[in-house]
């Protein structure tokens, strides 16, 4: 019993859901906007079941004095200081996201403001240095399919630029002249000789053409390689996913995918 | 090969302070930058630039401040696009912690363009009362409201800020038929009927345009369910690593536009003929991509010099 209800009700409301989008006419174009907003209701509570979660983790690991437990305390202050602030600007103002300008604006906002959006981007800044430091340790063009990755990321990487493209393409070419070398080192002679071609190649047009046409023709390669060899891998993945997606829906509504059920 | 062995496992703190360099010298200094615009970016201005004055847009705020480099600038843009142009905007978000930045472009859009148009506002005002000396009458408050409604824009009437809901999909479908079943008030907890500018607004059916501003997978949603299902015209403005994912749907025209990263918003200011965030951010992205480059290739040939010698001596 325990089990089957939930089925039945996952069974019920799955094949009611499928056949609600595709038939918008009444009754089930009502009975669908119905269940929208239930569900966005939901969505509220699992917000507070969040919450719930994160303060009783926290105060637990306090309790007990584990380790980190300080960062546990900061986060309970934060969490519950922002609260305050969000609840004092909505007493004063109406509403916690008072903005007038970026002089005159609520407590809550100035938490925001100035606290949480410079650390969310000083966390995500930090990507630059490691990125930085991974291109030059595990970016490596050891295979034939590494060396046409690279490439292909490079060229997108200086279509992407709106100056320095000429230096840049001078690396590539010196880049690929070198992966040919290497090729022809490691008795691959033929991609040793497409490599350096193009390397070469690449110079030459970059000592023939001015530096402004350059830069002019770097983002419709960028544009190219986006628009057609890596949309068609992309596309490919979609599909897959899709049908992934599609099938794995099937599976929980007719109760074979039950692993929701539990989390045993 | 010993001095090789050493650069391949240099001390991984000169590199951050190389990246630090180059990502700083190009914001301290101004440097003049041109671009070419790029078909996906010129597809969204277009989409924007062709809506009719008085036309109701949605911004949708999917970012927050880990994007703030990349999207705000294309959020600000195009909410200066949509004032300049007379469109009229509805902000809802499906990250809280977006929404503030998104009400900020968008107010600070509306501060820029009442402050451009103070002049032609404070003339107005004073035409009206060399016209209509006595101030408590009709037709002096319908003078100020004439020169209020041609020259400044205001909460309400040019622009609603619907705030955050949660529960993505159920909202994006919902909204089809009835965006108050969902949003019965704004972020003040104002009843949205008593809107100006929502009155006659319910559905897609009165949004001519839709601009999603995301990091994730929010463009997706958007497409699969107010694009497909309602057919409603999508531009998005996204973040770099987000671009390729939306390739399909540019092709496939259920995207009618794409902003892609900082570059992207950078070619919209250059369209809009303004300076932003995109402008000035670009030159330090140039070096750092420049940076980036280098290291690859030098990592490269250090490895390839590497491998000839140990295989030599194999």
């Amino acid at each position: 019993m325990k089990r089957r209800v939930p089925l039945l009700i996952t069974f019920i409301m799955g094949v009611l859901m499928v056949v609600t989008f595709f038939i918008p006419r009444e009754p089930f174009g009502s009975f669908e906007q119905r269940m929208m907003v239930w569900a966005s209701i939901l969505g509220g509570f699992t917000l507070l079941l969040g919450l719930d979660s994160l303060v009783k983790h926290h105060f637990r690991k306090i309790v007990r004095k584990r380790k980190d437990a300080f960062y546990s305390i900061v986060t309970l202050v934060a969490l519950f200081g922002t609260l305050a602030a969000g609840i004092v600007t909505w007493a004063k103002y109406g509403t916690p996201l008072e903005f007038a300008s970026l002089e005159q604006i609520g407590s809550f906002y100035w938490v925001y403001w100035w606290i949480m959006v410079p650390l969310q981007g000083t966390v995500f800044a930090l990507l630059a240095f490691f990125i930085a430091s991974a291109a030059y340790r595990a970016f490596r063009a050891r295979t034939f399919d590494a060396t046409l990755l690279l490439v292909a990321a490079i060229l997108v990487m200086i279509g992407k630029m709106t100056m320095g493209t000429v230096p840049a393409a001078i690396i590539l070419a010196v880049f690929l002249v070198a992966a040919g070398v290497y090729r022809f080192f490691i008795r691959e002679p033929v991609l040793g000789v497409i490599f350096s071609s193009i390397g070469v190649a690449l110079g030459v047009l970059l000592i023939v053409f001015p530096a402004a046409k350059i830069a002019e023709i770097a983002p419709q390669v960028q544009e190219w390689i986006m628009s057609v060899p890596q949309m068609a891998a992309r596309r490919g993945i979609l599909i897959g996913v899709t049908l992934g997606a599609v099938a794995m829906s099937i599976r929980i509504i007719l109760g074979i995918e039950r692993t929701y059920l539990s989390s045993t | 090969m010993k001095f090789i062995r050493w650069l391949t496992k240099i001390d991984r703190r000169i590199i951050f302070l190389l990246m630090f360099g180059v990502v700083l010298v190009p914001i301290l200094i101004d440097i003049p930058v041109e671009t070419d615009v790029s078909p996906p970016v010129e597809a969204a201005y277009n989409a924007v630039d062709t809506l009719k004055p008085g036309s109701v847009i949605m911004l949708s705020v999917d970012y927050d401040a880990t994007s703030y480099p990349e999207c705000h600038p294309m959020i600000e843009a195009v909410s200066n696009h949509a004032f300049r142009n007379g469109l009229k905007i509805i902000l809802v978000a499906h990250i809280p912690t977006g929404l503030p930045l998104g009400q900020a472009a968008v107010e600070e859009a509306a501060l820029e363009y009442n402050e451009l148009h103070k002049a032609e506002y404070e003339s107005a005002l004073s035409k009206a009362l060399s016209t209509h000396p006595d101030t408590t009458s009709p037709g002096y408050r319908l003078a100020v409201e004439e020169a209020a409604l041609a020259n400044q824009k205001r909460y309400g009437i040019d622009y609603v800020n619907l705030g955050f809901r949660p529960g993505m999909v159920p909202i994006m479908v919902g909204m089809g038929r009835e965006i108050r079943d969902f949003y019965a008030q704004d972020y003040k907890s104002t009843n949205v009927d008593s809107l100006p500018m929502m009155e006659g607004v319910h559905n897609y059916d009165d949004i001519a345009l839709l601009a999603s501003f995301a990091h994730g997978i929010q463009v997706e949603t958007w497409i699969a369910y107010a694009g497909a299902r309602y057919g409603q015209q999508i531009i998005a403005g996204v973040t770099g690593v987000v671009i390729p994912d939306l390739y399909p749907y540019l092709q496939s025209k259920q995207l009618t536009g794409l902003i892609g990263g900082l570059k992207g918003a950078n070619e919209y200011e250059s369209l809009l003929g303004r300076k932003g965030l995109g402008t000035k951010g670009m030159p330090a992205q140039s070096t750092a991509h420049i940076l980036v480059i280098f290291l690859i290739v030098l990592g490269s040939i250090f490895e390839f010099i590497l491998n000839i010698f140990s295989r030599r001596k194999s």
